[in-house]
């Protein structure tokens, strides 16, 4: 069976096709369709003609949502909460959700629902579920009224603690249903039943905003499909979920654009035998990075989009906005700065010669001799050196700098020091030393830098995958299914709160099961985890802590949070009474993953070494070796300085480092000498 | 002269700087042992230059990073040549540029060679630091000694080695001392993985390359404020402004002098309330935090934050006054004044940037507290926030609701309800936006809180720490003032004042079935709210966020079935322009301030017209922030005149024969 991973990126959409038996990877691009993506992915579909039909899996990487809430473009909405609450979604907890320190002139993002469409139910339950105030019915006919007067496409229901109580919720959904048929309704408690009441609605607000878009856009793409073939959308969290689930919970993929590259990681450091890496994928605007450790990627259960929290598990990535398109500048101060602003795909890079004139990192490696004119998708793409030398004359002239080569090394320098600061954050600062782990370059932009970025860690091992710039698209034909669920337990660790824990977190199995099953999993081919999140009272945060089903006395579970703690934090706290907060299951469907394969790589004719000057360390290297990556053998290593170009990507590999291909055709660089 | 440094090079010191104090801000969270450092985030890591100039900071909150360089500037005159390499300064002396006790600074110079070529700090709030109450910060407190352990500069490691005779006496006088030794420790752990990295820093480029890079970065953080001083013209600017009261009920006044002049900035205080017997008071330090705060705000909120910017300020303040506290005066709720000194500088020099300056803010830190016990879990618990309120207006927005205002961090200021009523024996029954709040303008200011908390259990205590609840956040160019904060409790239908002092409560007790309701203070409106565009209007009252009652009155916009009516409109904001109290200003020799106010002079029918004697008004600047007043009739004083002391000229802006807008400000009505 082949696995299609299709990512609709903002300029290109990729695809990776891989072949179940012979392992083999075949890989197309074609250029993003942005008013109808949809375009694009048949159009990609029909690139490998008969490698798309037959029994296939197809796993699709979106930005719909994500765009949909970032330009603000999604539904019309309403919302119905507890009485007294209608502002919830606007305030908040009061915080500015961006960066207003200093700045009497920050403003706050409007709310997705504008005030006279939230409307107020009359009722009221307690932290236990109880009920306070019951549901009045002639409260809920007069909301019902009011929503059919403002005539929502999409009504978000949330009210107060029924993460506890669902009964309210639903009460009040089948009254809108019944009132307002072909209304979308949305409860909180089936988004996220956890407690912290603006998180679940912000949540279920974003969900709802998105929801008419991406079912479209899944029933346009479904309308594509192909007897035999099945369709499965990546998730934020690592995982890919059915079409069907993400027609109905969209906010799950918002956050699922780097998810591609980190599966790509393990899919690829798996089968090399590196469990430890730190990925990253530097493209023209922007850079993930992430850590993995033992194979495992880290999740975080929160975080926020547009400065609206979004509380759903997702992959740990730190985004930095530096890329191969950010523009360099001189602040009003004399400073040289490195974005955010960045070029984009149009003009693009000076290079580009498509009306761009400031210097971008790329210009400045194309100056440095680093990239070739003729580099880009395989020699399709021109670029201009002549217009990439007169940016950088401009920003000699602004930055009163006199030496051109070391400004231009200098503006690729302190992009690299971006980057490694974003990896810093994720490794250094949550107590983790990077420097045993792999550096797992990609992107289009990743394989040039990767050695600069490694060198200023003290990071010794490097890996550049075949393909970089389609690697999520590779990634995706390697993500199983996961889906995550969740229940507020709040209790002291105790025996006794443990036992009712545990019962909760078996229903939550039963579900995850249930699910899996009907997605058609085997029960061999099905993953139950169970976790809970825990913290010392007093906190607001928690760690996720993994629980083994054997276990049932607290001590064993509070002994585990300690580890945890002090491995993320240096130490234990003593005498502090520990709490379970929630309780969590993943449920996963583990995918049949073909072996990647180890061999040759089938490539057309091969291509002269050529020698052209590079730029390093500050001086010229006048005839520097140009390799084409698929000539390069198996087992002869290849020493600094020289340049190794493929469709997509160059490696850049300096004085000190050595190269060499591993049996499955990735570049493994190390210090040598 | 430096020679000359190598733009890239400086960028990347300048970045592992700033990791470095990253690293350390880390470090401390990891590592401290109480919730306020690790939750709260109430502390601060710096690294200073040898002469103790501020070069690199993270996120820290202003309030405490910024005093730092002047409490290393005291340390090194007091320890003059007498520091080694492995000394560890510790010390929280308010009256040493510190802020309140509470705040311990832990100074480690740093030394290559002979000469510490920079300072590591950092500041961290412990939870107690002894005194007459847990946790030291007391609305009681009247001097020092009541507040706890006062630290003058020592020296608690010696070339390495431990003093321990000085630690077990400081752990000896402060509760719960293992906590507290933690949370040293933390701070020790802290400046030396900033050693370290500054010790890869020397090896990789070298002492001298690294002073000139830490000399480059401060001459550029000058040049970038020099640069927007240079956009005040010159001249003298005056503002001037109040706590509602000492813990005695009498307003505490607070006068700021700003002279521009060769791209320098002299703020002088003179004038000021003398210190209060309340925690009120504020250190120069203290003072001098929040003049910079607000000069930031104003002219430069993006620029990096270094001493650089501050070389072109000058701050001073008479010793003994509210904002230059001298022993023995109490301390521990400084951050009060602190909020004023911003609120009187933004008001100064309003009129010299009037692009830039917004409406006031909140202007206190709403200290909300509500003891009870937990029926089901059997223990005592306190409820704890800290509600925000609106923001002002400015030139090209309507300020934001209840938000986190620009003088402090971003973290939530209100709790869940959901996380509240599971931990106490609390019913939130209302947490909403406080229609009308808001200070009317051609931009409105931002809109207060409002939330209401029943008491589930049997009895209870509320007890509040805030301000600006008489004198509301003022409006600027002609802008109304936002609502002030307010406290009430509802029992039944009836509605009590806690407390004799608004805003100052203590241990009120509550009854079963009580509601305390919480309402936090509209943002300030810029702008003269009859210049509102109408459609904005419409669109506030069909929003709710004002009424059709505060749409006529304020800002003269008719609104029929949520539609202007235009007409109508028309004729009343001409009939409101008419009716504009502009009175004509004649020179008086002084300003006249009684019992700490100032205090205006009309003729009885004036006084009449503004509310009797004894009113509060304020005198509009169409260009600036306005002048408040409390007023008083004579007879001598000709109907339609106002004598006006130099200082209130100079603050307004006009010279006698102009005329003068004066409006009444209304006390906040029960809700």
């Amino acid at each position: 069976m082949r696995t299609i991973g299709i990512d609709v990126g903002g300029t290109f959409t990729d695809l990776a096709v891989l072949d179940g038996e012979s392992g083999q990877i075949r890989v197309a691009k074609v250029p993003t369709t942005p008013a109808d993506p949809a375009q694009g992915f048949a159009d990609v579909l029909r690139e490998i003609g008969e490698d798309a039909t037959g029994e296939v899996r197809i796993v699709h990487g979106t930005t719909i949502a994500t765009n949909a809430v970032l330009e603000r473009n999604g539904a019309k909405m309403a919302i119905v909460m507890t009485r007294g609450f209608r502002d919830l979604l606007e305030i908040g907890r009061t915080r500015r959700q961006g960066p207003g320190l200093f700045n009497t002139k920050f403003v706050k993002a409007a709310p997705l629902v504008p005030r006279s469409r939230r409307f107020e139910v009359e009722e009221r339950l307690l932290a236990d579920g109880s009920v306070w105030t019951a549901l009045g019915e002639d409260s809920l006919a007069r909301v019902c009224d009011e929503l059919a007067g403002s005539a929502p496409e999409v009504v978000v229901v949330c009210l107060l603690h029924s993460y506890r109580n669902a009964a309210h919720e639903e009460q009040v959904k089948e009254a809108i249903r019944a009132r307002l048929p072909g209304v979308k309704i949305v409860t909180s408690a089936d988004v996220v039943p956890e407690y912290r009441e603006y998180e679940r609605l912000s949540t279920a607000v974003i969900n709802g905003f998105v929801l008419p878009k991406m079912e479209g856009y899944l029933g346009r793409l479904d309308g594509l499909m192909h007897d035999g073939q099945s369709l499965y959308v990546m998730a934020s969290n690592g995982g890919s979920m059915t079409a069907a689930t993400a027609a109905r919970f969209p906010a799950r993929t918002i956050l699922s654009g780097p998810a591609g590259g980190v599966n790509g990681g393990l899919l690829i450091c798996g089968a090399a035998g590196i469990k430890d890496f730190i990925t990253c994928d530097m493209g023209g605007t922007s850079t993930d990075v992430s850590l993995v450790h033992d194979l495992k990627a880290s999740v975080v259960q929160e975080s926020a989009i547009g400065g609206m929290p979004l509380k759903l598990p997702q992959l740990d990535i730190n985004t930095v906005g530096a890329g191969g398109g950010s523009i360099a500048w001189v602040d009003i101060d004399g400073s040289l700065r490195i974005g955010p602003q960045s070029a984009g795909a149009v003009p693009g890079p000076a290079c580009y010669g498509r009306g761009g004139v400031a210097l971008t990192v790329t210009d400045a490696n194309l100056v440095l001799g680093r990239l070739d004119e003729r580099t880009l998708l395989g020699g399709r793409m021109r670029l201009d050196r002549a217009a990439s030398a007169a940016a950088l004359a401009g920003l000699e002239t602004t930055a009163k700098y006199k030496n051109r080569e070391r400004l231009a090394d200098g503006v690729i320098t302190l992009a690299v020091t971006r980057m490694v600061s974003a990896i810093r954050e994720i490794s250094v600062e949550r107590g983790v030393d990077p420097r045993p782990y792999t550096l797992f370059a990609m992107g289009g932009a990743g394989p040039l830098h990767a050695v600069a970025i490694a060198a200023a860690l003290g990071i010794e091992s490097i890996l550049i995958p075949r393909f970089p710039g389609n690697l999520s698209a590779i990634g995706l034909t390697a993500a199983d299914i996961r889906y995550d669920f969740a229940a507020t337990v709040l209790d002291a660790c105790t025996d006794a709160a443990l036992v009712q824990a545990i019962a909760v977190l078996d229903r939550l199995a039963g579900r995850a099961r249930k699910r899996l099953r009907a997605d058609g999993f085997a029960d061999g081919a099905i993953r139950v985890e169970h976790m809970v999140d825990m913290r010392y009272r007093g906190q607001a945060f928690e760690l996720t802590v993994p629980m083994a089903t054997e276990w049932k006395d607290a001590a064993q579970l509070i002994h585990e949070f300690e580890a945890l703690y002090a491995r993320r934090y240096g130490f234990k706290r003593e005498g502090k009474v520990i709490e379970m907060v929630a309780a969590r299951v993943v449920g996963t469907g583990v995918v049949a993953r073909p072996l990647f394969a180890a061999g040759a790589i089938a490539h057309d004719s091969p291509r002269d070494v050529v020698r052209r000057p590079v730029y390093f360390d500050g001086r010229w290297v006048a005839e520097c070796a140009v390799h084409w990556r698929d000539d390069l053998a198996h087992d002869a290593p290849l020493d600094g300085p020289a340049i190794v170009e493929e469709f997509g990507s160059t490696t850049v590999v300096p004085p000190g480092w050595r190269l060499r291909v591993d049996p499955w055709g990735n570049l493994r660089l190390a210090r040598h000498g | 002269m430096a020679r000359k440094i190598d733009l890239v090079t400086l960028e990347m010191i300048q970045e592992y700087l700033i990791a470095t104090v990253r690293e350390m801000r880390v470090t401390m969270i990891m590592t401290a042992h109480s919730s306020i450092i690790y939750e709260g985030h109430d502390f601060s890591c710096a690294l200073l230059d040898g002469e103790g100039q501020l070069v690199a900071q993270s996120e820290d909150s202003p309030a405490h990073v910024i005093p730092l360089p002047w409490q290393v500037r005291e340390a090194r005159e007091h320890f003059g040549a007498d520091l080694s390499p492995g000394d560890v300064i510790l010390v929280n002396d308010p009256y040493s540029s510190g802020t309140h006790m509470n705040d311990v600074a832990m100074i480690m110079p740093y030394f290559v060679g002979r000469k510490p070529i920079a300072f590591i700090v950092t500041r961290a709030h412990w939870g107690d630091i002894g005194g007459m109450t847990p946790g030291s910060i007391s609305g009681q407190a009247t001097e020092i000694f009541q507040e706890g352990l006062r630290i003058p500069f020592i020296k608690v490691y010696e070339k390495g080695k431990p003093v321990k005779s000085l630690l077990n006496l400081i752990f000896s006088n402060v509760r719960i001392p293992d906590e507290r030794e933690g949370d040293f420790h933390a701070m020790l752990a802290c400046c030396n993985t900033a050693k370290g990295r500054l010790d890869e820093l020397v090896e990789k480029f070298g002492r001298a390359q690294l002073a000139s890079v830490m000399r480059a970065l401060l001459d550029r953080a000058e040049k970038r404020m020099r640069r927007a001083i240079a956009t005040i013209p010159e001249g003298v600017y005056r503002y001037e402004d109040y706590l509602d009261s000492d813990n005695a009920g009498r307003p505490v006044l607070l006068k700021v002098k700003v002279t521009a002049k060769e791209e320098r900035l002299h703020v002088d205080y003179a004038g000021s309330s003398l210190q209060v017997q309340g925690p009120v008071n504020g250190s120069l330090a203290v003072t001098a935090m929040g003049t910079f705060v607000a000069l930031k705000a104003l002219l430069d909120p993006h620029g990096p934050i270094n001493h650089g910017a501050f070389r072109r300020i000058q701050v001073e303040a008479p010793k003994g006054t509210i904002v230059n506290v001298q022993p023995p005066g109490a301390v521990g709720g400084y951050t009060e004044i602190r909020r004023r000194v911003e609120s009187v500088m933004m008001g100064a020099l309003a009129s010299a940037v009037p692009k830039y300056v917004a409406g006031d803010i909140k202007g206190t830190s709403n200290h909300t507290y509500i003891g009870s016990r937990h029926p089901r879990r059997g223990r005592d618990t306190i409820f704890y926030e800290y509600p925000a309120g609106g923001t002002g207006g400015f030139l090209e927005h309507d300020g934001s609701d209840a938000m986190r205002a620009y003088d402090e961090g971003d973290f939530s200021s209100i709790q869940p309800v959901e996380a509240v009523e599971i931990e106490h024996a609390l019913l939130i029954e209302t947490c909403a936006l406080n229609p009308d709040t808001s200070g009317a303008g051609m931009k409105r200011g931002g809109l207060g809180l409002k939330r209401e908390i029943r008491l589930l259990a049997e009895e209870g205590r509320f007890s509040e720490l805030s301000d600006r609840n008489l004198i509301p956040p003022y409006g600027v160019c002609g802008g109304h003032a936002g609502a002030p904060n307010r406290f009430t409790v509802r029992r039944g239908n009836e509605i009590i004042a806690p407390s004799n002092v608004p805003g100052k409560v203590s241990g009120f007790p509550l009854r079963q079935g009580d509601v305390v309701v919480v309402e936090t203070a509209g943002g300030g409106g810029y702008g003269t709210a009859t210049e509102r565009d109408p459609a904005q209007v419409a669109l506030d009252v069909r929003e709710c966020y004002i009424t059709a009652g505060h749409a006529r009155a304020r800002y003269g916009v008719v609104i029929v079935k949520g539609a202007v009516d235009e007409a109508a409109t028309k004729t009343l904001r001409r009939q409101m322009t008419g009716q504009v109290r502009r009175l004509q200003v004649t020179a008086a020799d002084l300003d006249r301030f009684e019992d700490g106010r100032r205090v205006t002079v009309f003729s009885p029918a004036d006084v009449q017209a503004l509310g009797g004697d004894g009113a509060l008004v304020e005198f509009v600047n169409p260009f600036g922030a306005p002048l408040r007043s409390w007023i008083a009739a004579s007879p001598e004083v000709a109907a339609g005149a106002v004598a006006l002391g130099p200082e209130a000229r100079v603050s307004l802006g006009l010279k006698p024969g102009d005329p003068a807008e004066v409006r009444t400000l209304k006390a906040r009505a029960p809700s």
